[in-house]
């Protein structure tokens, strides 16, 4: 099962790839298990965004996202 | 370097989003040494891709990704012609399995595998499906049935990095998978755009593909923007981990010929019979004989002209061509076939002495390099129009005489236009349906998809519709770059195409909506590829000259059509008047103006009418000069000694594309070739820098050969006001014969010729209450529809047409037919339960609908009685007959009940015989506002018409085929006509006004307008109104 939690978070990142993030407590990432683009709700001006599942040191699995070319990230889902 | 294997065009119909040329560039700016294209299931690209590619300098492969029956996809390139001709046989089969969506089996795969590359694996394949659904074992079983199936040197697992999630567990396991089973590895990118900024063009047309909107979601909706035509760089930077499976491209596409070759000669050779030499002899001798007939004695015979032509015809190795159209032409003259040849073919002796047409190339002095020249490369295009309803039996015989394997009928891609491009597009943006009827209805029906947007700010109409702009950009933006796609495969209206090898070595055939097989290439692509195009074109113009024949025949006073004499006073002093609705070519209201102005009196007068009424010509603005010229009211003046012998019968004005090119021959001596290309140049009225180009050739040319520049530079802006599209004379000629005729018919047999064309609709110019209209301005009484007297198709008689059952909205053939015959055979009909009882065909809405039209108005005419009375009818006249007992005839309209019934108001019976037959019978709709019109100062339209020039008048009706052709100004104008109980008048409708008052000329909801403006008869021609103001009833 999966949440959508749709929050910016602060994300620390390396080569651009996500190495921990902060949603209420900090979470180190252990993994990046997937990488993805997605294109958006292009019709309404949306830009591509990429997409991380991760899993943090604890175990725990969460999708953060940001559009390309921004440093804006949110943290898309978790995964029960 | 790497090479794509793994493309969609957009003749994947909906599955790919970019033009060939787009792709070949980006492929050519890339620095791909090759390019394979590989549409879903079809090769219908190929022919204009082979062509196109060595122009970009990219080495073409011919491939299909195949859907197959099961799941999934399988990509299969042709290594040489036999791998084509594979998946030629194997697409038809596709076809054939399912018309619609297309299927490929796995038995197929096994029949036709011979010369062909395989590449399964990326995202598309059954082996990938299998393994993201974790099930290894079956993708193992099944990469080991190809390779079983293809061998290993034929097989390859294609990888593709398109950033979608799974992509990297899905390439180690097809990674470990191709080395277990010892399968070479691709690189591929399921390219379905040249560039990743038409992703949405993409994902709309599989919005439209799925039907369903952007905001809804669909497996099949693709996630992201990363199946562009990536650079060799980019694709080496995704599989750095993999360099083998981007050498492989390379070694793939090297092993890959170009096939099939593009023009090969394919056309069948003729069988010649004994007697003749070879075919060259035969058509000689074909010719030789048929120019005695035609011209009377040897002596008369243009033998130069013939020899000339012949030899032409020889060197560029259309013998058996000639041979194949002089066979079909003697076929349907055997079997007294209507016919006539038409276009650029008219311009051939040769074709006339065949009696392939019927103009005399010689003796009009027509130039035959404008339909066959040596230095020109395309094939020779024959037309000819055969009577719409017997054209099948032609085409049988072409299938039957050259074998169902090398025969079939040519596609045609209809392509978005303006209204389907609003719909379609709209639709999948979420805009709400009623917007995008609302503003497709409204569009011009043949604007192109990239010309809405420019449209909506010009046409009143369009603004009317209040639509929000804004929302409507991205579909405008959407539109500009779908235009021209394909988006329909039908089946050309007559083009046919014979080969001598078996079809499917060149082309997949797949069957039509109506079970025919057609080629998957358009007439181009099939003549790409060496096959000729025979157009057996059906003209329902004929069907009504044969049907008037019929008529008359019955009556017992026959016609003999082809001795009509060309001479004909009467029908001159008609075509003069402007008298011509109805007739072939001469009907729409300009040219019906033009008639009154020209005052035609011989066929030469006819064949310019025809060639002036055309976009070329009025824009270029010789149609005045024209007429000023001919009634001597303007000299007639020639800016060079040469162009006297060339413009003299068109007194000195550009009329027809042969003397475009005799004036490019004479003034410059551009080589006929060099002259045609010219005229190609701007009849297709292509961009102003190529034709500025050939201006440039034509003064440098012509300077040479003394002509004084400025001259010369004159000259060349008469040719070029003939910028776009004009006739050929030849074609102008076969239409002026037919168009003469007919009008002779209107003239002399008018109730038969009127019934005829009634039968014919759909065709011509005006709907069937117009003709009805004219039948009775001639004296013709139009009678309704009456189950006792009508047959199943109008007829004419001794100064009446009785409509027949066919004109009955929704009457099935069968049905008329069977009214008639029971009638003919058991007598009148007594009763409504008369008609029920013995016309088992009949079903509850026919029977409904005769009634409300009128049929049954001879038992007590009262339609609702009668209405009321017909499901009883029907109850009973069924279970007589399953009780196999014989009753007396049921009589419920007798029913007293019946005479209880107040009938329909004189309005409501005028309003459903124009539903339901398209003409008011008891009356003209207009008629019964007459009163309310008077009081509002609107004149019936004949006292109109008859009013002083200049006067301004006031006049309302029905309005019939508003439309805005291009005029010399460039401005807008609308020409409509006006129909009331008394007659018609035609409208013009100039900018201002149209600006103004347009929103109601082309709203669908609305029928009667009215229209107050200035009477004018142009030089004494017939009057017609110049709108002032326009308004709706």
């Amino acid at each position: 099962m999966t949440r959508i939690i749709g929050k910016e978070i602060l994300v620390d990142e390396r080569n651009g790839n996500p190495i921990a993030f902060t949603f209420r407590e900090r979470y180190d990432i252990a993994e990046v298990l997937e990488c993805w683009l997605e294109a958006g709700e292009w019709w309404r001006g949306q830009q591509t965004r990429e997409i991380f599942r991760v899993m943090t040191s604890l175990g725990g699995v969460f999708e953060l996202e940001r559009s390309v070319g921004s440093d804006d990230w949110r943290l898309y889902k978790v995964w029960d | 370097m790497f090479v794509h294997l793994h493309v969609h065009s957009m003749y994947s119909m909906l599955h790919g989003a970019s033009r060939l040329e787009e792709l070949l560039q980006k492929a050519a700016l890339e620095g791909a040494p090759a390019l394979a294209l590989t549409d879903r299931d079809s090769v219908a690209g190929l022919a204009e891709f082979l062509r196109l590619a060595p122009q970009y300098g990219v080495r073409p492969i011919s491939g299909v990704d195949f859907t197959l029956e099961e799941e999934g996809r399988i990509v299969l390139l042709a290594q040489n012609d036999e791998g084509y001709e594979q998946i030629c046989r194997l697409v038809t089969e596709a076809h054939q399995i399912n018309r619609l969506v297309p299927q490929t089996s796995r038995r197929g795969l096994s029949r036709y595998r011979d010369g062909l590359i395989a590449l399964t694996g990326g995202r598309f394949s059954d082996v990938s499906a299998y393994l993201l659904r974790r099930e290894y074992h079956l993708a193992r079983e099944r990469l080991l049935f190809y390779r079983n199936l293809y061998g290993r040197d034929q097989l390859y697992v294609a990888l593709s990095r398109t950033s979608l999630p799974g992509d990297a567990s899905l390439v180690q396991h097809l990674l470990c998978l191709s080395d277990e089973c010892g399968l070479g590895v691709v690189a591929a990118n399921d390219v379905h755009y040249a560039v990743s900024s038409d992703f949405p063009v993409h994902d709309i047309l599989v919005c439209m593909r799925t039907k369903t909107t952007v905001d809804q979601t669909h497996p099949a909706r693709p996630l992201n923007s990363e199946n562009d035509l990536k650079s060799a760089e980019q694709m080496k930077g995704l599989f750095a981990d993999c360099p083998e499976a981007v050498a492989n491209t390379v070694l793939i596409a090297q092993r890959c010929a170009a096939t099939p070759r593009l023009g090969q000669s394919l056309f069948p050779q003729f069988t010649v019979p004994d007697g003749y030499e070879d075919g060259k002899e035969m058509l000689r001798q074909l010719v030789y004989q048929g120019a005695v007939r035609r011209y009377g004695s040897m002596d008369e015979v243009p033998r130069a002209r013939l020899d000339h032509e012949l030899e032409i015809i020889h060197q560029l190795g259309y013998v058996d061509y000639f041979l194949v159209v002089w066979d079909i032409a003697a076929f349907a003259r055997r079997r007294k076939i209507r016919y006539a040849g038409r276009g650029s073919a008219a311009d051939s002796a040769v074709a006339y002495c065949l009696y392939i047409t019927d103009v005399d190339a010689a003796g009009r002095n027509l130039l035959f390099e404008r339909f066959m020249s040596l230095e020109r490369a395309e094939k020779p295009d024959i037309d000819i129009d055969f009577d719409s309803l017997r054209r099948d039996e032609v085409r049988d015989y072409v299938y039957q005489r050259y074998g169902a394997d090398h025969v079939a009928s040519v596609c045609t891609y209809s392509t978005f236009r303006g209204r389907s491009a609003v719909r379609e597009i709209g639709k999948a943006l979420g805009l709400p349906e009623g917007v995008c009827a609302n503003l497709a209805k409204r569009l011009p029906y043949m604007l192109h998809a990239d010309q809405i947007e420019a449209a909506l700010a010009r046409l009143p109409e369009l603004r009317a519709a209040r639509i929000p702009q804004e929302r409507l950009r991205l579909l405008f933006a959407i539109a500009r770059r779908l235009a021209g796609f394909p988006r329909h495969f039908g089946t050309h209206v007559g083009g046919v195409v014979i080969s001598h090898t078996p079809l499917l070595r060149i082309t997949p055939l797949q069957p039509s909506a109506k079970g025919i097989l057609i080629t998957q290439f358009d007439k181009d692509g099939a003549e790409n590829l060496g096959l000729v195009k025979l157009d057996l074109l059906s003209l329902r113009t004929m069907s009504a000259i044969e049907d008037t024949n019929r008529q008359l025949e019955e009556q017992g006073r026959p016609l003999d059509y082809d001795e009509i004499p060309l001479d004909d006073e009467e029908t001159f002093e008609m075509i003069a008047k402007g008298e011509t609705i109805g007739v072939f070519q001469l009907e729409s209201p300009a040219q019906r103006a033009l008639q009154s102005r020209l005052a035609a009196s011989a066929l030469e007068d006819i064949v310019a009418s025809v060639a002036l009424i055309r976009p070329g010509p009025i824009k270029g603005n010789m149609v005045d000069p024209f007429l000023a010229r001919k009634k001597g009211l303007e000299g007639i003046t020639y800016l060079h000694p040469k162009l006297e012998p060339i413009l003299g019968k068109t007194y000195g004005v550009v009329l027809f594309q042969e003397q475009v090119i005799e004036i490019a021959t004479a003034i410059a001596e551009f080589t006929p070739g060099e002259a045609d290309q010219l005229r190609r140049v701007m009849s297709h009225a292509r961009s102003g820098a190529e034709m500025d180009q050939i201006g440039q050739d034509f003064i440098r040319k012509a300077l040479r050969c003394g002509v004084n520049e400025q001259v010369a530079e004159t000259i060349f802006s008469y040719m070029r006001g003939y910028a776009s599209y004009g006739f050929c004379e030849a074609h102008a000629a076969a239409f002026a014969a037919t168009a003469y005729k007919t009008a002779y018919l209107a003239r002399h047999m008018p109730a038969e010729f009127f019934a005829a064309i009634i039968n014919a609709q759909p065709m011509g110019y005006y709907p069937r209450h117009v003709l009805a209209a004219e039948a009775r301005r001639r004296g013709v009484h139009v009678l309704g529809v009456d189950v006792n007297q009508s047959a199943a198709q109008a007829k004419g008689g001794e100064g009446y047409i009785r409509l027949g059952f066919l004109q009955v909205l929704g009457m099935r053939e069968e049905t008329a037919r069977q009214i008639d015959l029971k009638r003919r055979c058991g007598g009148p009909f007594a009763s409504l339960g008369d008609f029920c009882e013995r016309v088992t065909d009949i079903d509850r809405l026919t029977a409904e609908r005769l009634i409300r039209a009128g049929a049954f108005d001879f038992l007590q005419g009262n339609r609702k009685a009668l209405l009321w009375a017909l499901p009883e009818a029907i109850a009973a006249s069924r279970a007589a007959r399953e009780s196999g007992e014989l009753i007396a005839h049921v009589r419920c309209e007798d029913d007293e009940r019946s005479f209880s019934i107040e009938d329909f108001s004189p309005q409501e019976r005028l309003s459903a015989e124009y539903q339901i037959l398209g003409i008011g019978i008891s009356g003209h709709w207009m008629a019964q506002y007459r009163d309310e019109l008077t009081r509002a100062a609107c004149l019936p339209i004949d006292q109109a018409l008859a009013g002083m020039d200049g006067s301004v008048v006031s006049v309302a009706g029905i309005i019939i085929r508003p439309h805005r052709p291009p005029t010399k100004s460039g401005r807008t104008v609308v020409f409509f006509s006006l129909e009331d109980e008394t007659g018609m008048a035609d409208v013009t409708v100039f900018q201002d006004v149209y600006q103004r008052d347009g929103a109601v000329l082309f709203d669908p909801r609305r029928h009667m307008i009215g229209v107050r403006g200035v009477l004018q008869r142009r030089q004494g021609g017939a009057p017609q109104i110049m709108a002032r103001r326009v308004w709706s009833l």
